[in-house]
């Protein structure tokens, strides 16, 4: 996963759930971006009514919202790796 | 006999050692033990070390994690989960020793081993083929819990002031660790349900309260509460004894 265009992301699931995507993300950020990405992590019990999330600022502005719920790690990694290659690609023309 | 014998006593090496009994003594006992496993290797090529007969080799790391997570199951109990996000060693270390300072064991796991031997752990030997064979179809409720980096912080008897002060480390980690859930009791507790236990007194004080509360209630019937079933019994039985020697004494009439 390219982390290097996050700016911040919010992670939002139940602990306790079956699906372990939005664990498996939190733990693919690399300890050396620690002080570079702001990781917001909020917990869901049985009494909470919001829904799970993964929302994650790049640096360019653009915000890429997904259910962890419903992807999976991997389509969750593509899709972010999308815009980052983009980010990349502008980043190599300019300079 | 004596391999038998020799593999129950292992467990127990994982135990403080109890105060009275000297140093010395344990190296020694720890020497003879390795002596005789020496033997088993050299005079019995063909069978397995004691007598085991193990999923994965007797003597592998998967066999020895697995024993050890069985042990922690069974004699842990208080286990709190967490994942652990990358920790850097330094991370590691300073987590390491603030849970320490606390009493506390913080030991991260193969997830994969610990469902097993969690499977297994009602089984005297979890990595044997036979606990496999056994278990194999049964889900444990913990298994949901158990995926990717998980770690257990493992308590030797449940206190909530222990509790209170691991979860702080935890909360304090700034995401490197992160609370799960926990097993109390042969039961799962959910985040919520862990702050509602690490708040709660410890159980010695818990029981000097109700004592006062005994007390104070002692001179307003309460026993008279508590003896009156066993008065309402008393008086039933002797109701019936009396009516039974009416009835005898009837028929003699």
């Amino acid at each position: 996963m390219m982390t290097k265009y996050f700016t911040s992301a919010i992670v939002r699931f139940d602990p306790l759930s079956r699906r372990k995507t939005a664990r498996i993300f939190l733990a693919r950020i690399p300890p050396t971006t620690r002080n570079l990405i702001k990781i917001r992590t909020e917990f869901l019990g049985r009494s909470s009514t919001n829904k799970p999330l993964i929302s994650v600022t790049f640096r360019d502005g653009k915000t890429i919202e997904l259910d962890p719920c419903k992807e999976s790690i991997d389509d969750v990694i593509e899709q972010l790796d999308r815009h980052s290659r983009t980010l990349h690609l502008q980043e190599q023309m300019n300079s | 006999m004596t391999f038998r014998l020799l593999f129950r006593s292992i467990p127990d090496l994982g135990r403080p050692p109890l105060r009275q009994t000297p140093l010395s003594s344990i190296l020694r006992s720890l020497r003879s033990y390795a002596h005789l496993a020496d033997n088993v290797s050299t005079t019995s090529p063909g069978h397995a070390p004691f007598g085991r007969n193990t999923v994965k080799p007797p003597d592998s790391r998967k066999t020895y994690l697995i024993d050890r997570y069985a042990y922690i199951i069974r004699n842990r109990p208080l286990m709190v989960f967490v994942q652990h996000n990358n920790l850097l060693k330094s991370d590691s270390l300073q987590i390491r020793n603030q849970l320490r300072k606390i009493g506390v064991t913080f030991t991260v796991l193969r997830v994969n081993l610990f469902n097993v031997a969690l499977r297994n752990s009602s089984h005297p030997d979890p990595a044997s083929w036979e606990a496999q064979k056994m278990y194999r179809q049964v889900s444990h409720p913990l298994k949901d819990l158990l995926a990717g980096p998980t770690a257990v912080i493992s308590f030797d008897d449940v206190d909530p002031q222990k509790l209170k002060s691991a979860v702080e480390v935890v909360e304090k980690s700034g995401g490197r660790l992160m609370l799960l859930g926990a097993w109390l009791d042969e039961r799962l507790l959910d985040r919520e349900e862990v702050d509602v236990v690490k708040n709660l007194g410890i159980l010695d004080h818990v029981r000097s309260e109700l004592l006062g509360v005994l007390e104070v209630l002692r001179g307003a019937g309460l026993a008279n509460t508590l003896s009156s079933a066993s008065t309402r019994l008393y008086l039933t039985l002797e109701g019936r004894k009396k009516q039974l020697s009416g009835d005898d004494e009837g028929e003699s009439d």
